[in-house]
Formats: structure tokens, sequence, C-alpha cells
């Protein structure tokens, strides 16, 4: 049966929802909160949105890598202690490994350059380890990744001796603590580095995910198995492969979160932060069977949820009211999304 | 077939990181004394030294569960604190250390009225009056950054603060902090929203001496100024540190666990989490002083850490009870969480007087 | 009629624009078994839901024993004596036989369960279905699906169902389940049930029913004794026009093979498989459900283990092969489980169509989508498939839209050698000649084709040769005019040996 075709409006209507609705929901809380703080107007600040931005950054570059990996029908719960693992690998190095090195190499200041590389390096094998683990052992990604959960938390807390370590000042060149800094320097870059970095990565995946193989791939995975494997398509290498894309995302995160710390490797943090990565997928329009999601989507979730914690501070809302008004809005945002799905589909 | 090739390639990976990881870095974990049928049984019941007053804690000393208690004065900590910020904001010089004094509180002495008053302060309901971008109402916009909220000592310096707003009448105090006492990237995101919102100064109590540098001297070099209190931090761009000696409080501690215990036995430290200034340089001070001046007490595990929640305090406790039962005489536990953890797992293992 | 049981006259239902009933009338009387006939679509599952309380209908009447009859919902029409055996079977696989067949039906004495009466109800109603066999405490997914099925009938005749009504029942069933089931029906039948039969495997029907009505675009054409008609009558009821050719022939010459099997297994039982197939010719896989053709085929594909054997395609000689090999050498495979396997129902046509093929319009790794979809395009024109563009997911089409984007998928990859498992399989009559006619075009450009099919009629109208595999051996493939319908079956359920 041929199903009857919308009018020219109809289609276009629907075109724009689907493209704008993620904004729609942003809109929504970014007018709520100007309205409730609209006595001092600072909400709506340049200021302030740097800074929201910034606090975007860290989930934003980890809800990347969770975005294929969600497409793929994965999950990753481990992104957290990857990124507390990358933290404490870079301090230790930057404080141990580095005075080894001979003193030419150090000369051309390459510590940090080195620093962020086994940081990623790290990031890139934890996800690696989960994608073979899973293909591997054919267990479901929850479990496995439930495993290296506390796996590399206690790794990392173990590698620094269930302490903080702290790298000095000195070791840290002035350019890395700006990636993250609220006030962008130089002045005309308007937004921290690390911002345009996100963007830039952004572009690059939503690309990578429409115009490329294993883009394409990821989808089919997702969305079927069994008809990828039908398809020919490698279906366990494929999944080490996205998985280690997903460890790279988040060893990214580690050192965007090492920066933002300034310099402190400290293996209890980013305690949860799988979760707001999840939800911020989630939000955007991820669907965890499988076979759905956007680049722009993600984005949009984190914003909301960086939009939500900031504004709740601003308002003075208590931290146990945050708390409900960030979990009842994750769900009306993806109910919303379920029912617009639903009347495009 | 297929899987069977990937199978082992996980089976490598493992493999790969156990090895290539090497081994822990070495730790100062002093040995346990010997755990043979050689050694005398530790007498009836576990001395235990806690820090800072909580209802709990002040009704257990009573009941004699607890045989001293070092406390602070977060009241006063509160009122310093929001006032040296208000007389640097009004242009008149400010001392760069302020302390807010410490005691010990016995089971003999937890009746007198002074010690009365610092263990029952005025306490303020965790409710936020002003928001960060309300209309302001008066001359100066305060935000005040506690390391959490859930701790009793934070409602007690709230009040303290709320106290000091009043006395003033020309300060507007906002109350704001991180729910965990770990959570250093939220301290450090509250710091950034002030400063967006445009305070006029912030009053913080750094979760971390290292990772709050940075944002505290950008808001520094914005013109905002910031009063550190209760724990330090490590910059010299703030106008003042008002807090307790930790370190005599510390002292304090070991001095009457040595008093308790006449000189002699074993002792536990239960450390509190890492990174904390205020409460490394309590142990600090406690280990010192026993090691200088109790030459009869031996340290048997000062490697645990409680964690930042309550829950996490009672775990460790309990496990490191069933390690060292029967072997320890005393115990030290330098914060609020950690003496409550340790005080439930000791009456849960029927180990105390 | 007037000894009728469930009579339903006029009955109208529309969905916004869409008339889905537009005027049924259809009654069965207790001890008459009556077949609902039509392609999908015909409105056969709206009348189902319909008279499960599923939906409401529009206008219209309908009685049970002389009394109206309008259900608010299973639970009410199972109260009032109608009940349901679903094509997809609504058991919960975790619990026991027992719990399965009382489920919704406990018996409860001060709040507790009196389990020894469920073991004593299901036990009853299994013996009464003849088949003591099955144990009242085994798990449900333990059993196979025939056995499933016939929980699902005890549990309406522990509810003293008055009308049952099967929904395609033997879809999944293998052909020794089917005839079980159909001994059932006939033994309910004689208790005095009424019975609605749907289905649109036209042989089958013949064999338990003894009335039929046939649907047609939400209308009943026609109704009568299935012993009074023929079955080309009834298809002409069916598509509403003469239905001309159903098996469509279009000529094509076998050339040279391009498959061989040599001493081939997949699986452990049986003999080992030797097969040839050849450019230019469609040859026939027949067989029990069961039998191994399946595994057979996804083991040349690559997707199962190759147990031994060699296989030779064109020329290059070799045992197991990943898919990725198998589809570089040119081979095609075509799913028996369209939802679960062969396509991603969520994707879109222009995905599931080009997966296999998606290199070919890769430069160095980068896609270009444009020509893709012109390709894509082509295709959807060419096979006809009726869609709103290459965009729409799969999962709005219908089944035999869907089948034909998973072949245009075996045709965009390039394939010379197509293995098509159950290529017709669910899909109405109207797709399936259509299908016909594109094989039979297809081996006149001169690819292989070998079907795996258990509707015999299509084999013996579209294949040039005919194998018959049963328990995992395979007999040598023989022209088609060398075997008979009733030869086939003979071989298939032989069993034993098979020479």
């Amino acid at each position: 049966m041929l199903p009857a075709r919308p009018g020219l409006h109809r289609r276009l209507l629907t075109w724009a929802w689907t493209v704008f609705g993620p904004f729609a929901g942003l809109a929504l809380i970014t007018a709520l909160f100007a309205w409730m703080t609209r006595h001092s107007g600072q909400f709506l600040s340049v200021d302030n949105w740097r800074t929201i931005v910034v606090h975007t950054v860290i989930v934003g570059t980890a809800a990347l890598g969770m975005t294929v990996i969600i497409i793929a029908g994965g999950i990753d719960l481990s992104v957290g202690s990857t990124v507390a693992l990358v933290t404490v690998c870079m301090a230790l190095f930057m404080k141990k490994v580095d005075p080894l090195l001979p003193e030419a190499l150090r000369a051309w200041k390459v510590t940090m350059p080195l620093a962020i590389a086994l940081g990623v390096g790290v990031g890139g094998l934890c996800g690696a380890l989960n994608g073979a683990l899973i293909s591997g052992l054919r267990v479901v990604p929850f479990i496995i990744t439930l495993g290296t959960y506390q796996a590399y938390r206690g790794l990392a807390t173990w590698l620094a001796s269930s302490t903080t370590v702290y790298v000095s000042a000195e070791m840290r060149p002035p350019w890395f603590g700006r990636i993250v800094a609220i006030d962008p320097e130089p002045r005309w870059l308007l937004v921290a580095p690390g911002v345009w970095m996100l963007l830039g990565l952004s572009l690059a995946l939503a690309i990578f995910l429409r115009y490329s193989l294993p883009g394409r791939y990821a989808y089919a995975i997702g969305s079927n198995e069994s008809t990828a494997r039908l398809c020919g398509i490698n279906v366990p290498a494929m999944k080490v492969w996205i998985y280690w894309l997903g460890g790279l995302a988040a060893g990214l995160a580690g050192v965007l979160q090492f920066a933002f710390l300034g310099g402190v490797g400290a293996p209890t943090t980013a305690s949860g932060l799988e979760l707001r990565v999840i939800a911020a997928v989630v939000i955007g329009g991820g669907s965890l069977s499988g076979g759905e999601g956007t680049v722009l989507g993600t984005l949009v979730g984190c914003l909301i949820m960086a939009v939500l914690e900031n504004g709740c501070v601003h308002a003075g809302i208590p931290n146990a009211i945050q708390d409900i008004v960030i979990g009842v809005i994750i769900i009306i945002a993806v109910t919303l999304d379920r029912l617009r799905r639903g009347r495009t589909a | 077939m297929v899987g069977g090739g990937w199978r082992c390639v996980g089976v490598l990976l493992v493999v790969g990181l156990i090895a290539g990881c090497g081994g822990p870095p070495e730790g100062g974990t002093a040995a346990p004394g010997g755990s043979g049928p050689g050694v005398a049984p530790a007498r009836q019941g576990v001395v235990l030294i806690g820090f800072d007053a909580s209802e709990a804690l002040i009704g257990a000393l009573g009941q004699g569960k607890i045989q001293g208690l070092v406390v602070q004065n977060p009241v006063l900590m509160g009122e310093l604190s929001v006032k040296a910020m208000v007389k640097h904001l009004e242009k008149q010089p400010v001392e760069p250390k302020i302390s807010t004094g410490e005691a010990v509180v016995t089971p003999e002495n937890y009746k007198s009225p002074e010690i009365d008053k610092l263990i029952h302060p005025v306490r303020a309901e965790n409710v936020s009056g002003a928001s960060l971008s309300g209309p302001k109402t008066k001359k100066w916009k305060v935000i005040v950054i506690p390391k959490g909220t859930t701790h009793e000592f934070w409602e007690a310096l709230h009040a303290g603060t709320l106290k000091a707003a009043a006395e003033l009448g020309n300060v507007e105090v906002i109350w704001l902090g991180p729910q965990k006492e770990d959570e250093r990237d939220k301290q450090i995101e509250l710091v950034h929203s002030a400063v967006a919102a445009g305070v006029d100064g912030i009053v913080l109590a750094p979760l971390d001496a290292h990772a709050l540098v940075e944002p505290v001297e950008a808001a520094v070099a914005k013109g905002i100024p910031v009063v550190i209190f209760d724990s330090g931090l490590d910059t010299k761009k703030f106008v003042s540190f008002v807090a307790t000696d930790n370190y005599h409080g510390g002292v304090l501690a070991a001095r009457r666990l040595g008093e308790v215990l006449g000189g002699k036995g074993r002792v536990i430290l239960l450390r509190y989490a890492v990174g904390s200034e205020s409460t490394e340089q309590r142990e600090k001070g406690f280990t010192e002083t026993l090691a200088k001046e109790f030459p009869g007490l031996t340290l048997i595990s000062d490697t645990e850490y409680a964690g930042p929640t309550f829950d996490s305090a009672q775990q460790k406790s309990q496990s490191l009870l069933t390690r060292y039962r029967g072997q320890v005489d005393g115990i030290f536990c330098p914060n609020e969480s950690s003496t409550f953890g340790m005080l439930r797992a000791l009456e849960g293992a029927g180990m105390l007087r | 009629m007037t000894n009728d049981l469930l009579e339903m006259t006029g009955v109208y239902k529309s969905f916004g624009a869409t008339r889905a009933l537009d005027g049924v009338s259809m009654s069965v009387g207790a001890g008459e078994v009556r077949a609902l006939i039509g392609e999908n679509g015909a409105g056969k599952s709206t009348l189902m839901k319909i008279l499960s309380g599923a939906y409401r209908p529009d206008a219209g009447s309908m009685m049970l024993e002389g009394r109206p009859y309008s259900p608010r919902g299973p639970r009410e029409a199972l109260a009032q004596g109608v009940a349901m055996i679903y094509q997809e079977l609504a058991l919960a696989p975790a619990l026991s036989v027992e719990a399965n067949i009382l489920l919704g039906q406990e018996r409860v004495r001060s709040g507790f369960l009196r389990l020894r009466e469920h073991r004593r109800i299901a036990a009853e109603a299994l013996e009464l279905l003849e088949h003591p066999d099955i144990r009242p405490d085994a798990k449900v997914r333990d059993l196979g699906v025939g056995a499933q099925q016939l929980v699902e009938v005890a549990r309406a005749l522990v509810s003293r169902a008055r009308v049952i009504v099967f929904d395609e029942p033997t879809s999944s069933l293998s052909e020794r389940d089917a005839q079980r089931l159909f001994a059932i029906i006939e033994r309910l039948r004689r208790r005095g049930l009424a019975i609605v039969y749907i289905s649109h495997f036209l042989e089958e029907v013949r064999r338990v029913a003894q009335t039929y009505t046939v649907l047609r675009d939400g209308r009943s054409v026609a109704e009568g004794k299935l012993a009074e008609t023929n079955l080309r009558t009834i298809i002409g009821h069916m598509v509403g026009r003469d239905p001309g050719e159903l098996f469509p022939r279009v000529p094509h010459e076998p050339g040279e093979p391009v498959l061989e099997l040599a001493g081939f297994r997949a699986g452990s039982r049986g003999r080992p498989a030797n097969l040839t197939l050849r450019r230019g010719e469609i040859l026939g896989l027949a067989g029990l459900v069961g039998a191994g053709r399946t595994r057979l085929v996804r083991a040349v594909f690559g997707l199962e283990p190759v147990v031994a054997g060699r296989v030779r395609v064109a020329h290059i000689e070799g045992g197991y092969a990943t898919p990725r090999a198998r589809i570089e050498e040119g081979i095609g495979f075509l799913s028996e489980d369209r939802k679960g396997e062969g396509l991603a129902i969520g994707l879109a046509i222009e995905d599931n169509m080009t997966y296999p093929g998606l290199r070919r319009h890769a430069r160095l790794g980068w896609l270009r989508l444009k020509e893709r979809r012109d390709e894509v395009v082509r295709w959807m024109s060419r096979l006809r498939i009726a869609a709103t563009g290459p965009l729409q997911p799969v999962g709005g089409l219908s089944g035999g839209n869907q089948q034909k984007v998973a072949l245009a998928r075996l045709l965009h990859q390039q394939a010379d050698v197509l293995l098509l498992d159950e290529p017709t399989r669910g899909i109405d009559v109207g797709s399936k000649a259509e299908i016909y006619r594109l094989l039979g075009e297809l081996a006149a450009r001169g690819k292989a084709i070998l079907v795996v099919s258990s509707y015999l009629p299509e084999l013996f109208g579209i294949c040039d040769r005919i194998a018959v595999m049963t328990r995992g051996s395979l007999t040598e493939a023989l022209p088609v005019d060398r075997w008979t319908e009733h030869r086939v079956m003979e071989v298939a359920t032989r069993g034993d040996e098979a020479d």
C-alpha cells in the first residue's frame, strides 16, 4: 500500500521540527531561567554563557564518543572511571616519569604534549579493552563496562596510592590551563579554545557518521546486528574500533578534566560522569536500543544539562531540588522526543 | 570460529594491561604488630577520639562511647569569614590569617557552659534565602561556598555567616555548595558561576588545596576578592585565611588519646580523604605528636581513608575493625563523618567499653 | 443459518481516512471450521482485533450465542467465550506450561494459588488435546514451536471458550506440527466449538476448514463451502481479477556451473551434500522445516560454521569463508527471518538496500551519497517498491515491499549466485507473483538461483530442478518434471535414508 504523500507545507513543518526540535527544549529552559532570574539579568550575560559552554566541554567531549557507541547499540559505563584514570596517569607521568627523560627532550617543552598524548592513548586503550572484551567474551556491553567501571577506578586509585597526585604549576605551560578557561586568551576567540575544539570534533564526527563506511556501519550494527553480519560487516572488529573511538573521546575528556582541575590527578574525580554523558546523548535523541542518535542532538543535550545546572545555581534552587529538577527534565525531554519521532516516523 | 580469535585478543589484552602496569608505589603502611598467639589481648573496649561535634557524637560522648572530641568553632568561623570579607570590601585592613580556636571535649567537661556553647551552636536550616541572580537588596552581595552541605558542621557555619550578616546589616549572604565533599569540579563550577553572576566577594572553603587555585586566581584577576576558610589553598592571592589551627587540633587529639590510654597501646588513624588540607593537617599533628610525645603508642594502621560520606566511612571502619579486632586500643578520626562511621562500626562490632 | 454461534453483520471500521473494514459479514456455527481468507491488507487482522475487543467497530452488529457481543478488551472477550491464538505466540517463555495455561485465570483460595489444582487443570487440558506428553512443569521456552502452540490452545480450552480464532497458526510450524494441529482442530470441532481459521495458505485451508469467507479491501466478497469450489476461483476472489498466471514463467537457459558443494556438511546429521548450481537456473531445495536446508545455505554463505567439505565458487575452491568474502565472490543471501535478521527495520530503504555493496559508492572510505541514492531510486522503480521514498524506514513497508528491498540488496551488491531462504514467506499473493517473475528474469540474465521453500506449489511453479533435504541429507537434484508433490513429501518425511 502506498502511504498518502503529505502536503508540501506539512513536510516542511516536519523537517523543521526534526532539525530544530532539539533546540526547542533548550530555548524553553533558557527562557524559564531567564524569567526566574530576571532581576539581575546576569543569567543571560555573555560572561555566564561563556561559563556554561566551558562547563559543557568535558561532558560534551566524552558524549561524542558515547554517541557513536550508543548508535552502535552499545553503552559505556566506564567513562567516568576512564577520565579519572587519565588524570592520574597524566599527573604521574609529569611528576614521576618526566624527570627521567633526557634533558635535551625536556628543553623542547614536550612534557605537556607528551602527557596529553599519553592521556588520550590511555583512554583509547581503556576503550579498546572494553570493545575487545565485549566482542571476545560475547557478554553484553552493560556488564563488561560495569566491570571496567570498577576496575579502571580501582586502577586509578592504586596507581595514585589512594591519594591525589599534584603537579607543580611550573610544569604546566600557561596555554594548557587556558584550554578550558572561562575568559579566552586571545580575546578574539570569544569562547574558550576547548569549546572550539569540541565544535570542530563534533563537525568532524557528524561528517564521519554520514559520509564514511564505518559511520554507516555503526548505524547498521546498532539497528540490527544480525543484519550487519549478513551484509558482510565484520561486527566484532567494528565493535572494538567503536569502543576504541569512545575511549579516545573519554581520554580527551580526561585531558580536559586535568586542565579544568588545574593539574590534579584525582582518582575520585568524575564519579557519575558516565550517567551525565549517557543522559546528554539520550536527551539529544539517542536510543539505548541502538541505531539512533545524532551529534547535533548530543551537543544540545549537553547544553541542556549545563544550562540546567547553571540556571539552578543562579536561581538559588537548593542542591536537592536541583537533582529532582534535572531528573524530571531528563524524563520529559526523552518522552517528548519519542512523541516527536512517533509523529514523523 | 571468528569469535574464538577475538576471545584470544581479549584475554591477551587483559593480561597485557595487568603485566604492564608495574607494581604499586611504596605505601607508608606500618606493619601490624604481629597477630600471633604471643600478643597480649587488648583490654576491654576501644578508645575513640573524634573531631567535630554533632548531636549524635555528643550523645555518644555523654554515654562514654567516645573518650574525646576535638571541636572547632564553626559559628565563629562563619562569622569571622564574612566579617573579614566585608571589612576588606570597605577598604579596611584585614589580618592575613585568623584563627578561630579549638578545644577538647571529654565526658567530664562537656556540661560546662563554655564547652556547651561550642558543641551546641546555633544552626541554620539548609535553605537558600538569597540567589545569585536575585535583586540586590543590600550594599554587598557575598557568596559563601562550603565544602559540602550535608554535615552539621557546615550548618553551624552557615548560622555564623547569617549572624554576621544580621550584625553588619549591609551584606547579603548566598550559601551554595556541592553536596558531596569530593566534587572538585562542582566547586570549581560554582566559583565560575559566582564570578559570572558578578558577586562582590567569594568566601570559599576549598575542597582541594590545588584544584581551586586557578578559579580563585581568575576571580581575583577580575576584581572579586576571595576569603578562604576552614581549609588552606595553595596561593597567596586571597584576602584572609580564617580557620581552626588544624595542626594544633591533631596535637590535642593525640594528647587526649595518650592520656586515656596511659601512654601505652596500639592505635589506628582512619584518615578522611585525599587532598583535604584541613584534615591532613589534623592527621599530621596527630601522628607527629604520637611519635614525639608518646613512645608507648604504636600506630598500627594509618593508610585507610574514610571517604566523603557516612556510609563510605562506616564501610571502611567495619573492614578495618574486622582486620584489627582484638589488636587495637585507640582510634582517631579526623572529622565528623569519619568519627560517626567509626562509632557506628564500633557499636556494631561490640568493641566499645 | 440458525445455529450460528458467532455472527457478524455489516461491520465497519475506519482509521482516519482509511477504511479498514467496509461492511464485513461472517458467521460461524458450532462444529464448524470457517476459513477467513484474504491477501495481506485485506482487513483480516482488523477483523481479528475487533473480535478480541482491541478495537470497537464503527458500525454493524456482532452476536454471540444470540446475545449482543461487544467486548472491551481481550480479557472480556475470553470471559464471554472467544479465544484468540495469535501468529506471534503470546506466552511467557520463562514460565512453566501450567503457569502459562492458567495465566490470567489462576485459581486462588484466600490469597494463595492452588498449585495442585493448577497442575490438575493443565494436565486435563493437555489430555483433552491428546498430548499428555507435554509436562506441565516444563518451561515453555524449552518446548518446540508446535508444542508452544498447543499450550495456547490448552489455555483457550481452560477458559471454556466457545469460539477459537486461529491467526495464521502454521506460519512457523513444521509440516509435522501442522498435521498435529489440524488433528486437534478437528477434535475441537467435533466437541462443538466454532473455529475461525485465518490463513492464506489455500492448500492448508482445504485440509482443515469446511466453509470459507474471502475478504478483499475490507469487504467480505465471497463465501461458501470449500467442497463446492476450487482454488482458482478463490484466488480470483482474493485478487479481485483473473489471477492469470500465479507462476509467470520467463524462459531461461542453464549454463556453466558457478557454485559446487562437494562432501559439504554444515551440521552433524545426515550424509555430506553434493550439489551443483548453474548459471541461469533456478534450483529448489524442498524439505520439512528443521531438515537442515537453512543451515546448509547459511553455512555456504558463512553465517554458520562448515563442518566438512569444499565449496567451489566460480572455479575458486575453499572451505569456510566469511560473509564478507562470500559477498566479494558474488554470492547473495536472503534470510528467512526478514525482521529479525534480513532487514534493519529502523533504518531507511537506501541503507538496507546498499550495505553489502556500500564500498562501491566509497572513494577512500568516503561515501558518495548522491550516487548511491540515484541507484537506490532506480532499483525501487524497477522492482516497483511502493514507498514514500528511499529515506522511508523499512519497518513502515508491507511484507511484500520489505522482501523486495531485501532482494534489491542482492541485486545492488551485484551478486551472481542468489541463495534465497523462503523468499515469499508471509507476503501476499500479488507480491509473490511479482517476485516469481523477477526471479525468472534474473535467471534469464544468467544469475544462478537457489530457493529454499516449504511451499511446494511455488517450487514446482518456478524451479528447473528440485533437491529434497531430509534430516540433514540431500538427495540428488532432479529436473522438476521427474518429481511430483506427492513424491517430494514422501522423500521429505521418510527420514531414515534417501537414495
